[in-house]
């Protein structure tokens, strides 16, 4: 079986206004599980979806990769190292914070809400690496294509700028790219052309959204 | 798995409330003995959950360094150190970070995901490393992307598994504000009681596990020994909700299906399944409609027994683990128990073995994790003919 590209969403097609994009795919129970980090990831995986979806949403498998790794919220009161600041800090979890922000945090948040929304049922996984990470996804991706487990597979990577990496989740805004795989019997296989390139800037330990970035032209042509 | 290569299990290793190796471990679990404490390593406050799994010897205080770091390192050179390997191809170690008390700065992070993996990696001499981020599926993620990169020609020896430590205040409270921990009154090593009518939640625990993924040519021309083979693998989402299990067992059993279409295995070759099983009312009624309908009338006859009843959930360790263990059951015949099960719930209603362990023979077992997200993963592992 050849691997070829079905669609392709890159990072320069996302808007400013990305939770707008969001807005269009979501409602507004999955928009409230939403955070500004995962924004990014969700409008590229519904775009490069409906581009061409090739098959009805429970054979979809999605791949996320990001270098952003879940952090968690803001520092609640101000420190003075004194002994009750986890009897304050329990206080706080426990009886004033909202739970759903532990969930927003969570780095496969956008994985886990943009399944909801589209239904994808396929095999699924989050993670947190560079290009090299990147590189096992479209491995995996390529993988469930070839024996069935999907019959369209999703790569998402997404990062936050370097200003933002040690943000909460609402203040990390995002930028993402796609690709959408499928797999043939005739036609070119694309695969051997994306590991070359992937794997060439993974000894650079670039992120993986430049490296995604990197093959998202050879899909267009293909 | 159904296509290239096979994938052996060469190497073990584990760091678990049960103790410092997989040895320690199997003794603990296969004796059916909870290894659940009261909390003392920090004050519980107004939580109503206080109890955890902790690693023997780092019960009584919470160090500045990350435990997570230091169970995946411990593991991973046990795993490698079994497989006789001074490096491995990749290393795919599932975990989420550690956290402390926020501070001035802005994070309370100790370690971030990444550096964990980095350093695990290092351990094993890893070229290159990535880390799952799948909640209580994640390390089940590690492993069956480490076949599927064997399988693919992408490498050929792997160590993949998973290690956290998140018996912190930062992480306790806010597993206790959602309500999924046990707070039931009772002593600390009865308070996780899978498939039990009495569960009321899951115990949280620490730990680390890592096996060594091998193609099969690899491993035979160096003349390993292989521990058991990697089947199958099945992994799927929920799209249900953030953390609820799906009522009608959808996603497990979608996991399960594939697991065996992938293993090329009838349902009624599988001779035990390690169940997810955490405690909570909702993950053990959902396991068990699912394993009901990938099993049918074998459901009835299936031994089922869950871990988390001896040494608590290990969030994203769990995954690797309970594969460690589910491999010392198909390697020793013997059939860990699910500890503390005395009242069974009439909607779990399936031979969960209870209370001791049984000797029985088989060729195949299944192992379940699933995690927040919606991600549901399924490992068999068989023997080596």
């Amino acid at each position: 079986m050849n691997i070829q590209v079905a669609a392709v969403c890159s990072a320069a097609e996302q808007q400013d206004d990305v939770r707008g994009q969001v807005k269009a795919f979501a409602s507004r129970k999955i928009l409230r599980f939403l955070d500004a980090v995962s924004y990014g990831p969700f409008a590229a995986v519904a775009a490069v979806y409906r581009r061409n979806p090739v098959c009805p949403p429970e054979d979809v498998a999605l791949y996320t990769v990001s270098g952003w790794d879940g952090d968690m919220p803001d520092q609640p009161f101000p420190t003075d190292g004194s002994r009750d600041e986890y009897a304050r800090l329990s206080r706080h979890i426990l009886e004033d914070a909202n739970p759903t922000g532990w969930l927003r945090m969570l780095s496969n948040n956008a994985l886990c809400q943009v399944s909801i929304v589209e239904g994808f049922r396929g095999p699924n996984a989050h993670f947190v690496g560079d290009a090299d990470a990147l590189a096992q996804a479209l491995a995996a991706a390529a993988y469930d294509l070839r024996t069935g487990a999907a019959k369209l597979a999703l790569v998402v990577a997404y990062d936050v700028a370097e200003t933002d990496r040690n943000n909460p989740s609402d203040r990390a805004p995002s930028t993402a790219a796609a690709i959408s795989l499928t797999a043939a019997e005739d036609g070119p296989d694309v695969l051997p052309r994306l590991f070359e390139l992937v794997d060439a800037v993974a000894g650079e330990r670039r992120t993986a959204l430049e490296a995604l970035e990197l093959v998202l032209p050879i899909g267009v042509r293909s | 798995m159904s296509s290239g290569d096979a994938v052996w299990v060469t190497g073990l290793g584990a760091v678990t409330p049960g103790g410092w190796s997989v040895e320690e471990t199997w003794s603990a679990v296969s004796a059916g003995k909870s290894c659940i404490r009261e909390v003392e390593r920090f004050t519980t406050f107004t939580s109503s959950s206080r109890v955890a799994g902790m690693v023997p010897g780092k019960e009584s205080s919470l160090p500045e360094h990350s435990l997570s770091l230091e169970y995946g390192v411990h593991a991973a050179r046990q795993a490698m150190d079994r497989a006789g390997l001074a490096a491995v191809d990749t290393a795919i170690v599932a975990n989420h970070g550690e956290r402390r008390l926020p501070t001035p700065e802005g994070s309370g992070r100790v370690t971030g995901v990444s550096d964990i993996a980095s350093e695990v990696a290092k351990a094993a001499g890893a070229g290159s490393y990535s880390a799952p981020y799948g909640a209580c599926a994640g390390s089940a993620q590690s492993i069956g992307t480490a076949a599927k990169l064997i399988r693919s020609g992408r490498a050929t020896t792997a160590l993949a598994g998973g290690c956290d430590a998140l018996v912190t205040p930062f992480d306790y409270f806010s597993f206790s504000s959602l309500y999924v921990m046990s707070t039931r009154e009772c002593p600390p090593e009865e308070a996780s009681c899978p498939f039990d009518v009495r569960r009321d939640g899951f115990v949280l625990a620490e730990g680390a596990a890592f096996l060594v993924l091998e193609s099969e040519e690899h491993a035979r021309a160096r003349g390993a020994e292989p521990l058991a083979v990697l089947e199958g693998f099945g992994l799927r989402q929920n799209a249900y909700h953030m953390f609820a299990p799906p009522p009608d067992g959808r996603g497990p059993a979608d996991a399960m299906r594939e697991a065996l279409r992938d293993a090329r295995l009838d349902p009624s070759a599988i001779g035990y399944v390690n169940a997810h099983g955490t405690s909570t009312k909702d993950n053990d009624s959902s396991e068990t409609i699912a394993i009901r309908e990938v099993f049918g009338a074998h459901a009835d006859v299936l031994p089922v027994s869950s871990n988390k009843s001896q040494i608590g959930h290990t969030m994203g360790a769990c995954g690797a683990i309970e594969a460690v263990l589910s491999i010392q059951s198909l390697r020793s015949g013997i059939i860990s128990p699910t500890s503390n099960l005395y009242e069974p719930d009439p909607l779990c209603d399936l031979d969960y073995v209870p209370l001791k362990a049984r000797e029985i023979e088989f060729d195949h077992v299944l192992s379940n994790s699933f995690g927040f997200g919606g991600h549901s993963a399924s490992l068999i592992f068989g023997r080596v003919s």
